[in-house]
């Protein structure tokens, strides 16, 4: 028994007045002897106090010191709050209570047979195993992957919270159960990751674009040419992209980059549409219904649109690459694709993730619909690392768009979505709000601390005030892919992942060994003399 | 000011300008002999500093009190006496009266009911061989407090003292035993009344009204009290100490403002305390309680820049018992105020919401007229 509900409760929350003795914790789970049912609450805060110390003006520790010497150990007291998470019926949550606890009511600790049940794999079948619970390392803590594929997720935490482990662990137990998932990985830091499964597989990918499968609005963000922001030019790259593509079609591209004298892939439509301007442009010009006709006093928007068309090229000449395929090519059941982003600026990132996203969700469409990519893996996770960069709050880039569209419409093509960041407030709170499930680790920043708890329903102002405390791998997980919210031991990734944390002592050591190792020739010919 | 009808109509700032410098002048007295001659009084008696006492069982006793009128012209009471003694482990008790008497100067005869509990904690106390027993407030004053505690004043009838002798041998019980009030227990205030009657009846040859017995029931109440008091002060001698925070008291430099005001005012901020006085405790006449009792009196300060205690020893104590004391007292003092009396004061306070818990438990959700005007 851990005390009773004190008065004023509500059929949301009620305090509870603990027995000597007994020290409720953060996160725990209690069950109330309610009038005719059980209701099973968390306790979501904390309140100690001792009655001989409560005095305002007691301002130095030596009066503490003189009334302990007095009482001997103080009169210690307990307030706890409780959220209310369920009715109980027959050990089975069946609902939200509709009244408050009586006053006065026997408050006891969650028995870890219920705890299991309710946080046990739904309907039998296997779960994501997450973890334990903080407070019951006897209890494991199951995702239902249902619930997270069609109501996305958000992993949000500080730096070195423990929000990669929290990634690897999930992915890992998709990838066990024969699912799908593509994870964008800014900053190389899952490069080199394997999985503990004998059917799993993970293949890091190199991004790559396929010039000729990019639609106007692609090829208008990788060169910045909107119709908003550069009209004129965006007027002759769409010319430009429709002769292009004609002439691809008629497979007479490569006469024209030849007459532009562009070395090029011969099917390589971006050249071709550089080719087209160039010629354009051409004071010889032939007449010539492929190439663009303009008034002389638009020239200069023209010769801008080349220069950028040049530069694109010539900068992300690694990356565009005709006839590569898609990135989605690679998803297959019990796959991890990790898509490599290290190298890419922030440009070339947007249009990658944003033109992948776009791609998973129109073949998800289309495999349902029944018009083609019969064999295209469904459900799939996409997960975002650095999400507050690709769809930051202050702009709208393509990534966003695409995300956008996956949350309001990836649940019925079997498309999820997992944003991973650290800074929260900087996330895009259209599509925040509709990542449903969050993992929330430790958070720190007061903002983001707001910002989470205004995004997330169940989070109360105490309980987000214990964000910063959390330990590394400690995480409030919240959302219907667990039954009730959890606090939650995320437990270690089994697998091998690249992108620890930084070991600088034990580098620098080694480094230092080798150094005095070395022969003073051969450290005098590793300087260069 | 208008004075049209001959009849003045003052604003305070009007009635203020008229007294300011006569009032300023009471409340902050500027120099002058008797200023001076004061302070050098005041500075040859004040001994300065106060060194470690070695005292370690060390009780407190405190009570309290609350009462509500009922709408029916009567009034229940709580009243309540508690004991927190340091020992090797810390000792506590409390005891609480809940009563109903008649509204007849309700407030006086609940203050002697906690009054009389209080001094019986204290007795029992005396039992578990404290070093020394701290009370709340003067003994002076609750021996003293007659006056006004009983509507007799000091003019005792005569026949009253034959009444009190006849009472107590026909309760069957000494007054002054046990831990509660026995003229305020519900059983036994009924039975006093009776006896009461009977008795003035006996002696008048006619009835006696209705005020005469009530008259005569809370002179026997407050007898109670002072019985138990007397009882305590020759049982309690340089053990029992009295101390209070607040008091009007002018009996040791018997100057216009009271000592304690002069002891705050001139004797600056350190740790200190009055060479002590020997005051005499004589009970009222009218208690038939001829026995006086020597009281040792000073003013201390136990800690550094906080108000001065009065402090009233039972017996004539010396120096050095006087300054081991003090030096006790000091060092459990907290805010300048020994902590045993602190916590006691915490475990034997009768508020409000006890008293409006009372009611709820007694079903009596309109406990006086004040609620129907939502104080």
């Amino acid at each position: 028994m851990l005390g009773r509900i004190a008065p004023n409760s509500t059929p949301i929350q009620a305090e509870m007045i603990a027995y000597s003795g007994m020290v409720p914790k953060v996160g725990d789970y209690v069950v109330i002897d309610s009038d005719e049912s059980q209701l099973l609450g968390m306790i979501s805060g904390v309140v100690r106090g001792a009655l001989e110390l409560e005095r305002g003006d007691l301002l130095q520790a030596n009066y503490y010191d003189t009334i302990l010497k007095v009482v001997g150990s103080p009169s210690d007291w307990l307030k706890a709050t409780i959220r209310m998470v369920g009715v109980l019926s027959n050990g089975e949550l069946v609902g939200l209570p509709r009244a408050p606890p009586p006053t006065g009511a026997l408050v006891r600790r969650a028995p870890a047979d219920l705890l299991r049940g309710i946080f046990a794999p739904p309907h039998g079948r296997e779960g994501i195993r997450l973890g334990r619970l903080l407070t019951r390392d006897d209890v494991v803590v199951h995702l239902d992957p249902d619930e997270l594929i069609s109501r996305h997720l958000a992993v949000l935490a500080v730096t070195g919270g423990g929000k990669s482990n929290s990634v690897a662990v999930i992915l890992e137990e998709i990838a066990r159960m024969g699912g799908v998932a593509i994870l964008f990985d800014v900053h190389s830091e899952y490069t080199g990751m394997s999985l503990d499964c004998p059917h799993c597989q993970v293949e890091t990918v190199d991004p790559v674009l396929d010039p000729n499968t990019l639609t106007l609005e692609e090829l208008g963000n990788l060169l910045r040419v909107s119709y908003d922001n550069a009209p004129k030019q965006f007027i002759y790259l769409k010319a430009a992209y429709r002769s292009a593509r004609e002439l691809l079609i008629r497979e007479r591209l490569s006469e024209y980059l030849d007459r532009a004298d562009i070395d090029a892939e011969r099917d390589d439509m971006l050249a071709g549409m550089q080719a087209v301007i160039q010629l354009s442009l051409s004071r010889d010009r032939e007449e010539d219904r492929y190439l663009l006709n303009f008034p002389s006093n638009d020239r200069g928007s023209i010769e801008s649109l080349l220069a950028k068309i040049d530069f694109v090229r010539s900068k992300y000449g690694r990356v565009l690459k005709p006839a590569a395929g898609e990135l989605v090519d690679h998803l297959n059941y019990g796959k991890l694709v990790i898509v490599d982003l290290g190298q890419l600026d922030s440009d070339l990132t947007d249009v990658v993730v944003g033109k992948t996203l776009y791609t998973i969700l129109m073949r998800a469409k289309l495999r349902r619909i029944g018009r083609g990519y019969d064999d295209f893996p469904v459900p799939v996770l996409a997960v975002l690392e650095e999400a507050h960069a690709l769809i930051p709050s202050t702009e709208r880039t393509y990534t966003s768009s695409a995300a956008a569209s996956i949350a309001k419409e990836g649940r019925k093509f079997g498309v999820g979505l997992c944003l991973v960041s650290q800074r929260p407030k900087r996330l895009n709170s259209d599509v925040l709000s509709q990542m449903v499930n969050k993992i929330i680790l430790r958070v720190v920043e007061p903002d983001d601390q707001a910002y989470v708890r205004r995004a997330t329903e169940f989070l109360s102002e105490e309980m987000t005030s214990y964000l910063p405390s959390l330990n590394v791998g400690e995480a409030v997980v919240v959302g219907p892919m667990v039954r009730i919210p959890a606090l939650v031991k995320v437990r270690l990734f089994a697998g091998k992942r690249g992108g620890e944390s930084l070991r600088a002592y034990d580098m620098w050591r080694e480094g230092l060994r080798r150094r005095l190792s070395a022969s003073p020739d051969e450290y005098y010919d590793s300087i260069g003399g | 000011m208008k004075v049209e009808s001959g009849l003045p109509f003052e604003t305070i700032e009007e009635a203020l300008v008229g007294a300011r410098e006569r009032i300023t002048s009471l409340i902050f007295p500027r120099g002058g002999m008797e200023g001076e001659a004061l302070l050098s009084v005041i500075r040859r008696e004040w001994r300065s500093g106060i060194e470690d006492g070695g005292l370690e069982r060390i009780g407190a006793i405190d009570g309290s009190s609350n009462s509500d009128y009922l709408t029916l012209g009567q009034v229940i009471f709580v009243t309540s006496a508690s004991l927190f003694m340091r020992d090797s482990e810390p000792v506590v008790a409390r005891k609480y009266q809940i009563g109903v008497m008649d509204d007849f100067h309700y407030r006086d005869r609940v203050a002697s009911c906690r009054e009389t509990m209080e001094v019986k904690m204290a007795l029992r106390s005396l039992d578990l061989r404290p070093e020394i027993v701290l009370m709340d407030g003067s003994f002076l004053a609750m021996a003293s407090r007659g006056l006004w505690a009983t509507p007799y004043g000091w003019k005792v009838p005569h026949h009253m003292r034959r009444i009190l002798m006849a009472v107590e041998s026909s309760l069957g019980v000494g007054l002054t035993g046990g831990l509660i009030s026995i003229t305020h227990q519900i059983d036994t205030a009924r039975r006093l009344e009776e006896l009461v009657r009977s008795l003035l009846e006996e002696e008048k040859g006619t009835p006696p009204d209705k005020d005469e017995i009530r008259r005569a029931v809370a002179f026997v109440e407050r007898y109670e009290s002072l019985l138990s008091l007397n009882r305590l002060l020759s049982q309690g001698e340089r053990v029992l100490i009295a101390i209070a925070k607040r008091s009007g008291s002018r009996s040791y430099f018997n100057h216009r403002l009271p000592d304690m005001e002069l002891v705050r005012r001139y004797t600056g901020q350190e740790p200190g305390y009055l060479a002590p006085k020997v005051l005499e405790l004589r009970f009222p006449d009218y208690s038939g309680i001829g026995r006086g009792y020597r009281i040792t009196l000073t003013y201390a300060r136990l800690e550094r820049g906080t108000n001065p205690l009065r402090i009233e020893i039972v017996g004539e104590v010396s120096d050095q018992r006087l300054e081991e004391i003090l030096g006790s007292l000091a060092g459990f003092s907290v805010k300048g105020y020994p902590y045993h009396l602190r916590r006691v004061h915490e475990l034997t306070k009768v508020g409000r919401d006890l008293m409006m818990h009372l009611a709820k438990n007694l079903m009596m959700p309109e406990i006086s007229g004040r609620e129907r005007l939502g104080e």
